[in-house]
């Protein structure tokens, strides 16, 4: 005999929340979950990435750590620099599918590595770091952790904000006594205290990491990439100075401490000008702040925020003027562009074809008078 | 309105699990009675059950003496019944965390969460013994400290990871997927320190008030409502009243005697009565910070009225009441009458976590248009679809569940006891 | 169009005689004539020198008492002075009136503007004195007011400039490939023809069958499907590259340009916040460095917590804030009154028993 159906009133709750969305194309895939573009039922303008965290099948152990980071600190932080979780709900299947807001234009990587077409300025440059700043900053400020800052993990919304995403590192501040693990952070931004094997740290190593990025975004290249833990040891101890007793008092006693038996002075803010002057001398100070050697003398995000090069010129761009990646994007707008522009006279310095085509089809009203 | 109190609202603590105690009741209330609802028309429609004709809706809580096996229908237990045993079963919660040897926050989120779940969902549709073990594996997940499942279930000298993987998810979903629960312990130390920095504080005495009030909070807060109703702040301040009053009044006094007027401007602060202006005289008394403003004598009073009121509901169910939870006596007289009744009148269908969730699995895997067209997971067939309705899938016709339904009961486990005799 | 002629200067080009000094071509076989855009009157590199290098001097040209640099001077682009003259005239308009279409909210709108600064030039050009120098201050005024203006829509151009070319290039490579594909093509064409006729004779030498056509024919049509296919796909693209672009037109009064779409001008900043409006700055604490506990301190020493940048004062705040944080939120009032669990929500969860028909039972 045919029977009602009925639903627990939290599992309703779900389904409430699932029908608020719907799903369309997968827009990537990746071991750990899939992200399909969806929008909103109810207006379908806003777009959002449906995140579809998948069974693991290497981690036997139920929910993988890095869903459950995700979700707890996701939900707790609002911030305008760091991805917003709209919704979750489970699936049938019983997988969970965070709900983030959708965030087109990829990531602060792509600009970075996209040499030839992408082009970036001093301004631009100050823009992005103010938002990663403050992302970080607000995450210190409510005690997390992130541990895996790097380009990868800024990605950009439509209207240029940086967004900083990927909590599936992140932890509370630990209390004292209570030890963390030092295997985080990806290697080429890893502070070297982690390096080195401590657990008891703080957001300093997330400083460094920022530190690494803003290197990064001034060279367009990863500052310091080692293939293994020691190469990073030794590129930290060539371009930023060997870590000893004298720069950092108790160093050498960390457990996995290990230099390159050259050793190298810390460098002075004159050496990094001439690789990253491009954002100025305050700028350069800022950067040589956030790689001190010694957690407890490296810059604080508040402190950072704080700093004087944020009020120097060049301003930061807005964001809507910030460098968008080229390629799909570009598409439209060249699109868009053949259309227009036909006004604009080059400066004498063009050739003079340039110049005369263009004042030639500037003459010709068809309707005119 | 005050800094720390607009970002304590953001919490999902306050916004999904903070709730005023007639809308607990009620919520409670509802799931009791959907639960015998849904469980009675499962129970009726069992095969075992034939030729049973009568509504479900009627025969809620007509007493049988019969029990299970005859045509009617089992007692329920009522939305109080299942209070007690939530509150029991959380007492064996924090018994089995401190056997253990889990952290303070492992164990009170562990409760908390195990309350919440309770809260939405009834004790008669999910067993809460192994419930209680699922949350706090879950809520060593939830506080960062991942371990292996085999290595947690040796803990408590079991060897069951499979349910407790499969109860999971499943408390994952009843807690709405918010698992940051706020605690007062280190509230605690914060308030230990402020008086401290008091002038005129005996060091002994906040030693003494400071390890009463932690052994407080490990305890009277999670096996009441607190968390509910109170925010950290004001069960720390409860508990710390219940160790030394004259500590917790006095750290009240001075919060709202010293108020630091909010950056842009002080017309926020709810200073209703007579404000000094931030930029009066120095006060000759401390560090020369302004004191400036005064707060409404009202809003104090209304804070030591919240306090006090935590502070009651504390008293109910203070540490010493460990020990009532676990009087063999006491147990014997209130606590196995309700398992037994409960026995009885469990949901058929989800009472075994592990057969639930395969089921599930199962026909999520069969569902020929199924949410997304990934190889990888887990069983899932199908492919990528546009439409709304394929994406969340079509309505499956009854009697194919029905079917699938009754291959699972017929299992035979849906009905017998699983777990071994009543403890 | 009809407009009386502009001030009647000869054309040079052809000209071999220097009306200046004189000279003539046969004299000086590369002589270079030079204007200067003050009065368009052309002479010859020579003349240039000798009369402006020593400083500013005045027109040779009789009755022309303009003073005249050496730096002005350049060669002219037209034999036809008036026509240099007018496209001069026109560079500078278009300097700085240079909206482009995506800037008006309708074709109108800018076909007005367009007319605008038509009747301007106009003026410009061929105008009396008196409405020249009138044109002259309004675009003189004009471009003082938009400055900014002027400058971003000279960038947006130069971007689009530079994308168009790309554009161009990105088509020439792609014409050039599939030029080089289809003789590809056509030479294995070739040679599929010349292999499947031998094997035909192969076969017919040994008494099979072999269909008309077969291989050959197919690899050709496969060949003209693929052009086809490809042709098809180049014309597409063209075509989306071409759809409009948003339409715009200003309608224009005097100076003042309508239907300009709303530019967001940025709205007067305030001062600098560092914190973007969140930073959190307690009510009802200070943070000092008096603040302590023993169970803490005992940590305070131990160097794997110093070495590793542990930081004791992100503790004290943290321990701080709990304290404080949500003190006076009252959840009976406020949860009543509905801030937070929406009424709605706490309906759903207590009514509990929704029937769904015949959907998710297992859900």
């Amino acid at each position: 005999m045919a029977v009602t159906m009925t639903l627990d009133p939290i599992e309703q709750l779900n389904e409430d929340e699932k029908r608020k969305y719907i799903k369309g194309k997968k827009l990537g895939e990746g071991t750990y979950a899939n992200v399909y573009l969806g929008h909103s039922r109810q207006d379908p303008s806003q777009l959002v990435a449906i995140k579809k965290i998948k069974v693991q099948q290497q981690y036997q152990d139920g929910m993988a750590p890095d869903a459950v980071r995700e979700l707890k600190y996701l939900r707790e932080l609002h911030h305008p620099n760091i991805i917003s979780l709209l919704s979750v709900f489970s699936s049938k299947d019983q997988n969970l599918n965070l709900v983030l807001e959708y965030l087109p234009l990829g990531d602060l990587e792509m600009l970075i590595r996209d040499v030839d077409r992408v082009r970036y300025g001093a301004g631009d440059i100050k823009a992005w770091m103010g938002m990663l700043t403050r992302a970080v900053w607000f995450c210190h400020d409510n005690f997390v952790l992130h541990r895996d800052i790097k380009p990868n993990n800024l990605l950009i919304a439509a209207d240029g904000e940086v967004k900083l995403a990927d909590f599936g590192l992140a932890r509370s501040f630990a209390d004292p006594g209570r030890r963390m693990t030092a295997n985080v952070i990806t290697r080429w931004y890893r502070p070297p205290e982690l390096l080195f094997g401590a657990r008891h740290y703080g957001g300093a190593a997330d400083i460094w990491s920022v530190g690494m990025v803003f290197a990064e975004l001034i060279i367009r290249a990863p500052f310091l990439a080692g293939n293994t833990e020691v190469e990073q040891i030794s590129l930290i101890c060539k371009h930023i100075g060997t870590p000893t007793e004298d720069n950092w008092p108790g160093v050498t006693r960390l457990r996995e401490y290990t230099v390159p038996s050259e050793v190298v002075p810390v460098w002075g803010k004159e050496a990094y000008m001439g690789r990253f002057g491009a954002v100025g001398a305050d700028g350069v100070d800022l950067l040589v702040r956030t790689v001190a050697l010694d957690p407890k003398k490296r810059i604080t995000a508040r402190e950072m925020l704080e700093h004087r090069w944020w009020r120097t010129d060049p301003k930061p761009t807005r964001k809507e003027d910030l460098p968008r990646k080229s390629g799909g994007g570009a598409e439209e707008k060249m699109g868009a562009d053949l259309k227009r522009r036909n006004g604009i006279l080059e400066d004498e310095a063009n050739n003079s074809n340039s110049r005369g085509a263009k004042v030639a089809r500037k003459l010709d009203f068809g309707q005119g008078k | 309105m005050a800094t720390e109190d607009a970002r304590y609202r953001q919490t999902s603590q306050y916004e999904l699990w903070s709730f005023s105690p007639t809308q607990l009741a009620d919520m409670r209330e509802k799931t009791n009675a959907a639960a015998r609802a849904r469980i009675a028309e499962r129970l009726s429609s069992l095969p075992a059950l034939s030729n049973n004709t009568s509504t479900p809706a009627s025969s809620v809580n007509t007493p049988d003496p019969d029990g299970a096996s005859a045509p009617a229908l089992p007692e329920f237990l009522t939305a109080a019944e299942e209070a007690q045993l939530v509150t029991f079963f959380t007492s064996e919660l924090l018994r089995a965390g401190d056997h253990a040897e889990m952290t303070d926050e492992i164990k009170a989120t562990a409760a908390a969460f195990f309350r919440r779940f309770y809260v939405t969902n009834s004790i008669m549709t999910y067993p809460p013994q192994e419930m209680l073990i699922v949350a706090l594996f879950f809520g060593c997940k939830a506080e960062g400290s991942f371990v292996s499942i085999s290595d947690f279930v040796k803990t408590f000298g079991k060897d069951n990871p499979e349910e407790v993987l499969a109860g999971e998810f499943l408390l994952c979903q009843g807690l709405r997927f918010a698992i940051d629960v706020k605690h007062p312990f280190r509230a605690l130390r914060g308030a230990l320190m402020e008086l401290a920095a008091l002038p005129d504080v005996d060091r002994a005495r906040l030693g003494a008030a400071e390890t009463r009030a932690r052994e407080i909070l490990r305890f009277s807060p999670l096996i009441t409502d607190a968390y509910f109703h109170y925010t950290p702040s004001q069960i720390m301040l409860a508990a710390l009243s219940l160790a030394d009053r004259g500590l917790a009044e006095r750290l009240i006094t001075e919060t709202f005697h010293h108020v630091t007027p909010p950056p842009d401007s002080g017309a926020d602060t709810p200073s209703a009565s007579g404000t000094d202006a931030p930029s009066s005289k120095k006060p000759t008394a401390r560090s020369g910070e302004d004191k400036a403003q005064i707060i409404g004598c009202h809003l104090r009073d209304k804070v030591l009225g919240t306090i006090e009121a935590c502070r009651d509901m504390l008293a109910k169910e203070l540490p010493e009441r460990r020990e009532h939870w676990t009087n063999k006596a006491v147990i014997k007289a209130q606590i196995t009458p309700l398992r037994k009744k409960l026995n009885k009148c469990r949901d058929p269908e989800r009472w075994n976590l592990v057969e639930l969730q395969r089921a599930r699995r199962q026909q999520a895997a069969k569902k020929a248009d199924s949410e997304d067209g990934d190889p990888d997971d887990r069983g899932e067939a199908g492919n990528s679809l546009q439409s709304d309705a394929a994406v969340f899938g079509d309505p499956l016709t009854a009697s194919a569940r029905d079917t699938k339904r009754r291959k699972v009961l017929s299992n035979g486990k849906g009905l017998d006891d699983p777990f071994g005799g009543p403890l | 169009m009809s407009r009386k002629p502009s001030s009647g200067l000869p054309a040079i080009s052809s000209e071999d005689m220097c009306p200046v000094c004189k000279t003539i071509r046969y004299l000086n076989k590369d002589m270079e004539f030079l204007i200067n855009p003050e009065c368009y009157h052309s002479m010859c590199s020579n003349c240039v020198n000798r009369l402006f290098n020593d400083g500013p001097n005045q027109c040779p040209y009789a009755g022309c008492h303009r003073t005249l640099r050496r730096k002005g001077f350049r060669s002219a682009f037209f034999g036809d002075l008036s026509v240099e003259r007018e496209v001069d005239i026109r560079r500078r308009v278009a300097a700085v009136f240079n909206q482009a279409e995506d800037d008006f909210e309708t074709l109108r709108d800018y076909n007005n503007y367009l007319q605008m600064v038509e009747d301007l030039t106009f003026d410009l050009v061929s105008g009396s004195d008196a409405a020249r120098r009138a044109a002259e201050a309004t675009l003189q005024q004009w471009e003082a007011e938009h400055r900014a203006d002027i400058e971003r829509n000279r960038k947006a151009g130069r971007e689009a400039d530079e994308q168009s070319r790309r554009r161009l290039a990105a088509e020439r490579e792609a014409a050039r490939q599939r030029r080089v594909e289809a003789l590809r093509e056509a030479e294995e064409e070739k040679r599929e023809r010349a292999r499947s006729r031998e094997a035909e004779l192969d076969s017919l030498a040994k008494g099979e069958v072999v269909s008309a056509g077969g291989p050959a024919g197919g690899a050709q049509q496969r060949v003209q499907l693929k052009r086809r296919g490809q042709a098809a796909v180049n014309a597409a693209a063209a075509s989306a590259a071409g759809t409009g672009a948003a339409a715009a037109a200003a309608d224009v009064g005097r100076l003042s340009i309508r239907g300009l779409k709303e530019k967001k001008a940025p709205a007067p900043e305030g001062p600098y916040d560092p914190f973007g409006g969140m930073d959190f700055v307690p009510s009802r604490y200070k943070l000092h460095d008096g603040l302590s506990h023993p169970a803490i301190d005992k940590y305070k020493a131990d160097p794997g917590h110093i070495t590793g940048g542990y930081n004791f004062d992100d503790y004290t705040a943290r321990a701080l804030y709990e304290a404080f944080a949500g003190l006076a939120v009252f959840v009976e009032d406020e949860k009543e009154v509905g801030i937070g669990l929406s009424a709605g929500e706490v309906a759903t969860i207590s009514a509990g028993m929704i029937a769904v028909g015949d959907k998710m039972e297992l859900d």
